[in-house]
C-alpha cells in the first residue's frame, strides 16, 4: 500500500471512529483501551496497572456497567517500545473504537501517544506522577505534577520537624523527569535563599548499578559545613535497589542523611534488608498503609483478584499508580453516566469539577481547567517490613500546578 | 470524655505499679499522642524519667524507645497509647496486656524524633552491662553530639571502665567543648578532634576558624590539625577511588571471563551470555531458599554452596545449548548471533514464567553486610571485597585450567587449529561442548557474586553482556590475561573519571577510548599471535 493510499484509508477510519457511539447496538460492550506493556523493561510495573484496570472494570460491570452496557478492557502490549505506544494507541482508537484509553508509565511513552489522542480527539488517562510542564485536553492527568507533590514534601523536610534540611544532594537517572524535577527544585531553592554551594546535582546513566563513588560523595558532602544535608533521589528502575544497597553497606542512615526517593515504591524494596533503611522517605499521593475503609476494601479486592486469577503479582502490595488507575476508571464511569454518553467531548465536560473517592483518604477532584486531578500529598517513611508508614500527609487535596514557575527561572 | 474511663482502667490494671511511678510515666508520655503535642520533647522526658527512676522505670523507658523505633508504638487516642507485641497489644503505661486489639497505624517518628530516638537509646544503653552495646552507643552519641545531654554523658564518662567507650565519649564531649569559653578547654578539644581525622572533624575545625576574633594560639592549633586531616583525607580519597576501580574491575572480569572463553577462544558470538549470569543468580536463589527451609543453622554459607551449584547448572545448560544449537553454527557468526539472541529471549521469558518478573529477595549473609572504615575517608564494604577476592580466585583457577591442564591444551589446540587437532585424534566436538560449558559455568559464577551487588531479575543479564563483550574485545580475543587487564583498565579508568566528571561522562570517555584503541589495534590490546 502506498503512503498516500494508507493515509486515505486511515482517514476513513477516523471518520468511522467519529460516528456517534449511539449508533452501536445497546447490548454491545463499551470498549476501554488498556495500553500497558507486558513485555520489556516496563513489564513489571505496567502489568500491575493492566490488571488493576481489568479488576476495576469487573467491579464496574458487577454494579451494572455504564449506561446499561458492560465495559470491556481491550489489552494491547506495546512491549516497552516507545513508538509502539503511538501505533497501539492508534489501533485501539481506530480499529477497536475504544471510548477511552488508560495507559503509559514513562513520560516518553506518553509523549509518543500524545499526538495520536490529540489528532483523534480521544482521551488518555495517565496514572503516573511525572515532571509536569504539559497540558492537553486529550490527556487526563490522574497524579500530581511536581509543584504540588514534590515541593510540599521538600518544604516539610526543610521545616524544624522535618529535620531542618539546608543542603541538597540531587541524584537522578539521566533523562527528562529527573532533570526537570531538579530544575524545579533549584528554582525553588533559590526563592528559599539556599546558595548554589549547598546544592549538588549528579546524573547516572539508565540502569546504572555501581553507586560506590556516589554514596561516598554523598557522605563527604553531608559532612561538610553548612548544615543538615538530604539526598533527593530521582534514579529509576534497577538503580533504586542498587543505590539503597550501597547506602546500607556504606552506613548511610536516615537519621544522619535522609534520602527522599521520588520514584521509590514498595516493589523497589523487595529483596532489600530494610531494617537499615528505616526512616528514608518517599513521596506519592498514596501509600498502602493509610488506614481507612475504602483503602481496606481496595486492598482486599486486589488480594482476592490476584489470588483467584492466579496472577504473578504480590497480593499484599498496592502502589500509587494502581490506585490512580482505579480512580481514573471510576472517574470515567461516573462522567459517562452523568453525560449519558461515551463521546470524548461529553465525558470531558461532565468530568470537569467532578469528585471521585480516593483510597488515600481524600476526595479527589477533577480540575475543570487543566484536567489534572486534585490529590493529597503524602510522605512515606520506610519501615522494617519493606513498606512505607505515613510520616506526613497534606490536610486536604492540593491544587495541581502543571507549569512550574521555577522552570523558566 | 473517654479518657477518665481509660485512666481508671489503666490504674486498675497497673495496681502493682507505684502510684508515683505511674503518674511519672503518664506525664512523661503525655505529649506523644496529643494533637499538636511535641513528640520530641515527650521523648526527652521519657528518657529523663528512665534515667532518674529505678531499674523498672529504666526498663519501661527502654521499652517505649524501642517500640517507637520499631514502629510498634500506636496512638489509640490522643491520651492513650499501646505497644504492639506480636499478636497482642500492651498498654503503654502499665505494659499490661490489653483484652482487645485496635487497628490503627503505628506512630511514625519524624526526622527530629528519629534523631532524638538514636541519642535517647544510646544514652539508655550506656548504662547497660554489655560492652559492645556501650561502644555502639558511644559512637551514636559522638555522631549526634549536638543533641547529647552533657551532664548525663559526663556522669557516665566518669563511671565508664572501657577505654574505647571512654575515648569515643571524650571525643563527643570535645566537640561540645569547642564552644566553651575557657581557652584551655577549647585547645584541648581542638587537639582531640585533630587526632580523629575525617570530614566531620574538618568541618568542626573550619567552623572554629570562621570566628574572626579567635585567639591566635587556637587558630594555629586548628590550622595544623586541618592540614594533617587534609593529608589523611587525600590519601583516603585516592585509596577509595582505587578500591572502587578494583571492585568494578572485579565485576567486569567475572562477567567477561566466561565470554573470553566462549567468544575469545571459540569465536562464538554468544548473546545469551548474560542469561547464563542470570541463571547463575537464580541458582543461587534456589540454593538460598532451600537452605533457609532445610538448613537454617548454616544458612549464611549459602553463597559458598551456591558456587559449585551455579557452576554445574550453568555448565549443563551451556552444554545443552551447544548440543542443540551452537554446534550447527560454528563458522557462521551471523546465524550464531541471531540464534543466541533468540535463545536469550527464550530464557528470559522462561525464567519470567517460573519465578515472575520482580526482583528476587536475597538475605545477605551476615559477613557480607556493611563495611569498615579503614582510615579517614577510606571505607570499604564487605560485599565488594568478596567480589574482588572471588574474581581473583576464579580468574586464577581458569588460567590454571586453560594453561596447565591437558583439557586446557586440548581447548587451545581445537580452537586454534581445528583440523590439525582432529587429525591428531582430538575429539573436537566433545572439547567444543566442554569448553562452551565451562564458559557458561563461569558466567554462572558471576551470577552468584552479583546477587550480593546488583538486583536479580530475569532481564538482569542484558545489562552485563555488552560490557562483557567490550572487555573481551579490548583485551584481545583469545587472551585471558588480556581480559583481566582490560577489565582492570576499564574499571579503574571509569572510577577515576567518575568523581570529577560524573558517571555519564566516565562511561562516554571509556567508550571513546575503546573505539580509539580498537581503531589502532583491531586485535585488542593483547592479541594472541596466530598464523591464521
Amino acid at each position: 500500500m502506498k503512503r498516500r493510499e494508507f493515509l486515505s484509508v486511515a482517514g476513513a477510519g477516523v471518520v468511522a471512529a467519529a460516528l456517534p457511539s449511539a449508533l452501536l447496538a445497546a447490548g454491545d460492550p463499551i470498549k476501554i483501551g488498556l495500553l500497558f506493556s507486558q513485555s520489556g523493561t516496563m513489564a513489571n510495573n505496567e502489568s500491575l496497572l493492566k490488571d488493576t484496570a481489568l479488576m476495576t472494570i469487573d467491579q464496574i460491570n458487577a454494579k451494572g456497567g455504564v449506561l446499561g452496557r458492560k465495559l470491556q478492557g481491550i489489552v494491547v502490549d506495546p512491549a516497552s517500545d516507545w513508538p509502539m505506544y503511538a501505533q497501539m494507541a492508534k489501533q485501539l482508537i481506530q480499529r477497536d473504537k475504544v471510548a477511552a484509553t488508560f495507559g503509559c508509565w514513562t513520560s516518553v511513552s506518553r509523549k509518543s501517544v500524545l499526538p495520536v489522542v490529540e489528532s483523534q480527539d480521544s482521551l488518555l488517562f495517565y496514572p503516573l506522577h511525572f515532571e509536569g510542564e504539559e497540558q492537553s485536553k486529550n490527556v487526563v492527568y490522574l497524579n500530581s505534577p511536581p509543584s504540588s507533590s514534590v515541593l510540599p514534601a521538600v518544604e516539610y523536610l526543610m521545616s524544624a520537624e522535618g529535620g531542618g534540611a539546608k543542603r541538597f544532594f540531587m541524584i537522578g537517572s539521566d533523562y527528562v523527569w529527573p532533570r526537570t524535577i531538579n530544575k524545579i527544585l533549584k528554582g525553588y531553592f533559590k526563592t528559599k535563599g539556599i546558595p548554589d554551594t549547598a546544592l549538588r546535582e549528579q546524573y547516572v546513566p539508565f540502569g546504572h548499578s555501581n553507586f560506590q563513588t556516589i554514596v561516598r560523595d554523598i557522605k563527604e558532602f553531608a559532612a561538610q559545613p553548612g548544615g543538615q544535608a538530604i539526598v533527593v533521589l530521582t534514579v529509576v528502575g534497577d538503580s533504586i535497589p542498587a543505590m539503597f544497597k550501597e547506602a546500607i553497606n556504606q552506613g548511610v542512615r536516615a537519621t544522619e542523611i535522609p534520602i527522599l526517593g521520588l520514584d521509590v515504591v514498595d516493589s523497589d524494596l523487595e529483596g532489600l534488608d530494610t531494617k537499615a533503611l528505616v526512616g528514608h522517605l518517599s513521596c506519592w499521593c498514596y501509600f498502602q498503609n493509610v488506614d481507612n475503609p475504602l483503602n481496606r476494601q481496595f486492598k482486599g479486592e486486589w488480594r482476592k483478584y490476584v489470588e483467584s486469577n492466579k496472577l504473578k503479582h504480590r497480593p499484599d502490595m498496592v502502589i500509587d499508580p494502581m490506585v490512580s488507575t482505579y480512580m481514573g476508571l471510576n472517574l470515567w464511569a461516573q462522567a459517562a453516566t452523568k453525560a449519558k454518553s461515551t463521546a470524548t467531548a461529553a465525558v470531558r465536560k461532565a468530568m470537569a469539577g467532578m469528585t471521585v473517592a480516593d483510597p488515600a483518604g481524600y476526595t479527589a477532584k477533577m480540575d475543570p481547567g487543566n484536567q489534572y486531578l486534585w490529590r493529597g500529598v503524602m510522605i512515606g517513611s520506610i519501615n522494617a517490613k519493606q513498606g512505607f508508614d505515613i510520616l506526613w500527609k497534606s490536610k486536604d487535596i492540593v491544587a495541581p500546578l502543571p507549569f512550574s514557575p521555577f522552570v523558566k527561572a | 470524655m473517654r479518657w477518665p474511663v481509660w485512666l481508671a482502667a489503666a490504674l486498675l490494671m497497673g495496681m502493682h505499679l507505684g502510684a508515683q511511678a505511674q503518674t511519672g510515666r503518664l506525664e512523661a508520655l503525655s505529649g506523644m499522642c496529643a494533637d499538636g503535642g511535641d513528640p520530641a520533647s515527650a521523648l526527652t522526658s521519657v528518657v529523663g524519667h528512665g534515667s532518674t527512676g529505678n531499674v523498672d522505670e529504666r526498663a519501661w523507658a527502654n521499652r517505649i524507645v524501642a517500640s517507637i523505633k520499631g514502629r510498634a508504638f500506636i496512638c489509640a487516642t490522643p491520651t492513650a497509647a499501646r505497644i504492639a507485641d506480636g499478636e497482642h497489644q500492651l498498654d503503654a503505661i502499665t505494659l499490661a496486656e490489653m483484652q482487645d486489639r485496635i487497628s490503627a497505624p503505628p506512630f511514625v517518628p519524624s526526622m527530629v524524633v528519629m534523631r532524638k530516638l538514636v541519642i535517647a537509646g544510646a544514652e539508655l544503653d550506656l548504662s547497660s552491662k554489655d560492652v559492645d552495646g556501650r561502644r555502639r552507643a558511644a559512637e551514636q552519641i559522638d555522631k549526634f553530639y549536638t543533641l547529647l545531654d552533657q551532664q548525663i554523658i559526663e556522669r557516665l564518662f566518669d563511671r565508664e571502665s572501657d577505654q574505647q567507650v571512654k575515648s569515643t565519649l571524650s571525643l563527643a564531649l570535645a566537640k561540645r567543648g569547642l564552644d566553651s569559653n575557657v581557652k584551655a578547654d577549647r585547645l584541648r578539644s581542638i587537639e582531640i578532634i585533630g587526632k580523629v581525622p575525617g570530614q566531620a572533624s574538618r568541618t568542626l575545625l573550619l567552623n572554629v576558624l570562621a570566628d574572626t576574633t579567635l585567639d591566635p594560639a587556637l587558630a594555629s592549633a586548628a590550622r595544623t590539625a586541618i592540614v594533617s586531616i587534609d593529608n589523611w583525607l587525600l590519601a583516603g580519597k585516592i585509596c577509595s577511588i582505587l578500591f572502587s576501580g578494583l571492585s568494578y574491575a572485579g565485576i567486569l572480569l567475572l562477567t567477561a571471563l566466561g565470554l573470553s572463553i566462549v567468544f575469545g577462544l571459540m569465536g562464538v558470538i554468544n548473546l545469551a551470555h548474560g542469561e547464563f549470569i542470570m541463571i547463575g543468580a537464580y541458582a543461587t536463589y534456589v540454593v538460598e531458599q532451600l537452605m533457609q527451609t532445610h538448613a537454617p543453622a548454616i544458612f549464611g554459607a549459602y553463597i559458598f554452596v551456591a558456587i559449585p551449584v551455579a557452576f554445574v547448572v550453568c555448565a549443563a545448560f551451556g552444554m545443552v545449548l551447544e548440543y542443540c544449537v551452537i554446534r550447527f553454527l560454528y563458522r557462521r557468526p551471523l546465524e550464531t548471533l541471531l540464534a543466541t539472541w533468540a535463545v536469550s529471549i527464550a530464557i528470559i521469558k522462561l525464567v519470567q514464567l517460573t519465578f515472575g518478573s520482580q526482583n528476587v529477595e536475597f538475605i545477605t549473609p551476615g559477613f557480607l553486610n556493611g563495611g569498615m572504615q579503614l582510615f579517614a575517608g577510606f571505607f570499604v564494604t564487605y560485599n565488594r571485597i568478596f567480589a574482588i577476592l572471588l574474581a581473583a580466585a576464579i580468574f586464577a583457577a581458569t588460567l590454571l585450567v586453560v594453561r596447565y591442564t591437558s583439557f586446557g591444551l586440548l581447548i587451545r589446540a581445537t580452537t586454534q587449529r581445528r583440523d590439525t587437532a582432529r587429525c591428531l585424534g582430538v575429539p573436537t566436538e566433545r572439547i567444543d561442548r566442554l569448553a562452551f560449558g565451562m564458559g557458561a559455568g563461569l558466567a554462572g559464577l558471576a551470577g552468584v557474586v552479583l546477587t550480593q551487588i546488583a538486583s536479580v531479575n530475569p532481564s538482569m543479564g542484558t545489562s552485563f553482556v555488552v560490557d562483557a563483550f567490550m572487555v573481551v574485545v579490548l583485551g584481545g580475543a583469545g587472551s585471558l590475561i588480556g581480559t583481566a587487564l582490560s577489565s582492570l583498565a576499564i574499571g579503574e579508568l571509569n572510577q577515576i573519571i567518575e568523581p570529577f566528571y560524573g558517571s555519564v561522562a566516565a562511561k562516554v570517555a571509556v567508550l571513546l577510548l575503546i573505539v580509539l584503541i580498537i581503531q589502532r589495534r583491531p586485535q585488542g590490546l593483547f592479541a594472541s599471535k596466530t598464523r591464521s
